[in-house]
Parts: structure tokens; sequence; C-alpha cells
């Protein structure tokens, strides 16, 4: 045990934006543009980055749909970018698991060891 | 040699993650409690003021307000920028559900087995059963509705007079008080891994 070795992480689903984005697709069924930037915080232009490279590798799909005349962006996780969350919060899981084994042990108690 | 991973970092980053998800609750709109709350106040008033059209009054208001709920939850969402197919169908079978059990009250009535006060007594009991599971499952606001209706069959015990009027001011007041913003927040936010 703990000599397993950690599975690499999605180098897409480092940033954090892209991180989140897909942990709420993969949460809500479908979100629009400006959902995301309700709640994300971010500007149009960094956000819109963002989603063309989650769009680029497949992980997520688009839905243009017209709402009082105004095109409004849908957003789905498509069944690849399911499988990329779930192996990339596997190894952030492995990370911290393995980065808590190797922190050192509090000294003079019975052993207790908790965060 | 692989690159170092700064842990500090993906802590904050997934503080982050956690903070949008806690943010992104399904919110019920305030249209829906506001209208049950109108329908109740009007349907238990009819019970005391107007006995003979209180029946067919919540045969027609029950599913005319079910569907106008759901048409509501389906605007809020296409509003809103989220839409969630999964509990939508959840919330619908909860509350279809107890429509239904409302109507298997009917043979009941029929046959004479349940009569008087007690059909509303009976429905009541149902109603607020289905408030509270759905407090407990979707919106923890409901278990406040629920316990206003139980207060309220309790009450239909020891007043005498205009007593339904009474039921559905206490329940109506529920209502409204469930549709204040902040008081429509899911049973738990960090809940649906």
């Amino acid at each position: 045990m703990g000599d397993e070795p950690i599975p690499a992480l999605d180098r897409r689903l480092e940033h954090r934006v892209r991180l989140a984005i897909a942990v709420l697709l993969a949460r809500h069924e479908e979100m629009s543009f400006r959902r995301f930037k309700t709640l994300l915080g971010e500007t149009d232009g960094s956000l819109g980055a963002q989603l063309r490279t989650l769009e680029d590798a497949g992980y997520v799909a688009v839905r243009k749909e017209f709402q009082h005349r105004r095109p409004v962006s849908w957003y789905t996780l498509t069944a690849r970018g399911r499988r990329a969350v779930a192996a990339h919060l596997e190894s952030l899981q492995s990370l911290i698991h393995a980065a808590g084994a190797l922190a050192p042990k509090p000294r003079g108690g019975r052993g207790g060891g908790k965060s | 040699m692989p690159e170092p991973i700064d842990l500090t970092g993906v802590g904050r980053d997934l503080d982050y993650v956690r903070h949008a998800l806690d943010c992104s609750g399904s919110r019920r709109p305030a249209a829906i409690p506001l209208l049950w709350a109108g329908i109740v106040l009007a349907g238990f008033a009819l019970l005391d003021l107007a006995p003979s059209i209180a029946g067919p009054f919540w045969l027609v208001a029950s599913p005319v307000g079910f569907l106008a709920s759901a048409w509501a939850g389906r605007t809020s969402a296409r509003r809103s920028g989220q839409r969630d197919r999964a509990t939508s169908g959840r919330h619908l079978l909860h509350w279809a559900g107890l429509l239904g059990a409302l109507a298997l009250l009917l043979p009941l009535v029929r046959s004479g087995a349940l009569a008087g006060a007690a059909v509303g007594q009976a429905a009541l009991l149902l109603v607020a059963l289905g408030y509270w599971l759905d407090g407990v499952h979707h919106l923890a606001a409901n278990r406040w509705v629920a316990a206003a209706l139980v207060a309220a069959y309790l009450l239909s015990f020891v007043v005498e007079r205009h007593v339904w009027l009474l039921v559905g001011v206490v329940v109506s007041a529920a209502l409204v008080i469930s549709s204040i913003p902040g008081r429509s927040a899911p049973a738990s936010p960090s809940d649906g891994r």
C-alpha cells in the first residue's frame, strides 16, 4: 500500500475555471454561458477561452438557442468529458492521500494525526 | 522529471470549485409557493363559506396548479441558465405522486368510509407528508410548510368555528414565508455527488 503510482492529472482540467466548469456540468445537466459567468466571476473573454479549450478536447458540447431573439449558448458534458472529470478527481484524491501519508506525523499525541 | 505539484494551489482550486458548486444549487421560483398559497387560501375558505363548490374547486385547482407549477419551474430554469432534467423529473414524480394519493381518497369518500371533516383532515395529513418528504430530499424550506400543515391538522380537532378558513390562513402563511428568497435553498447544497 502506498507504492501504487498516482495516475496523471489531466492537463486540460488543471485550470481551476475549466475544472469548475466540468464539475458543474457533471452535477447539473445543462448550463448557459451567462450562468457560468455568474457562478465563476470570469470575464466573457476568459470564460469563452476556457470553454473553447474544453470544447476542443471533446469534453463539452455546445448548443445554441434563441431567447427573445438573443442567442444563448447551452453547454453539456460529453461522455468523454464525464470520464475525464472522474479520472481527474480520482487522481487528485490519490495525490492528496499520498501527500497526507508523506506529511510529518505530529509528535506527543497518541497517534491521532487528524488534520 | 515531472514537475512538483503545488498542493496549496490544488487546495485553493478545490475551494473555488466547491464554492461554485454550493452557489449553483437549484432554486425554486417564488411563483410556485405563492400560487399554492392562493389556491390553498381560496380552497379552504370555500370549505367553510361555500362547501358546495369547494369539491369542484379542488378537483380543478389541483391539476391546474400542478401544471402551472411545472411550467413556472421550467421557465425559471431556462431564465436562470441552469437546467436539471433529472431533478425536475424527480420533482414532478414527487408532486404527481401526492396528487395521485389525494385523488385516491375519492373512492373512500364515495364509499362513505371517509366523510365530513375527516376528508379535509386526511388530505391535510397526506399533503403534510408530501411537503415533509420534499423538505428532506429537495427543499429544506418545505419542512416548515409541513410543520404548519401538521399544526393546521391538529388545530382542526380543537377549533369549532371557521376551522377550514383558519387552516387555509395558516398553510398559506407558511407557503408565503417559504417563498422568501434565501429560504428556497436546496435541502443539502453539497449533496448529489
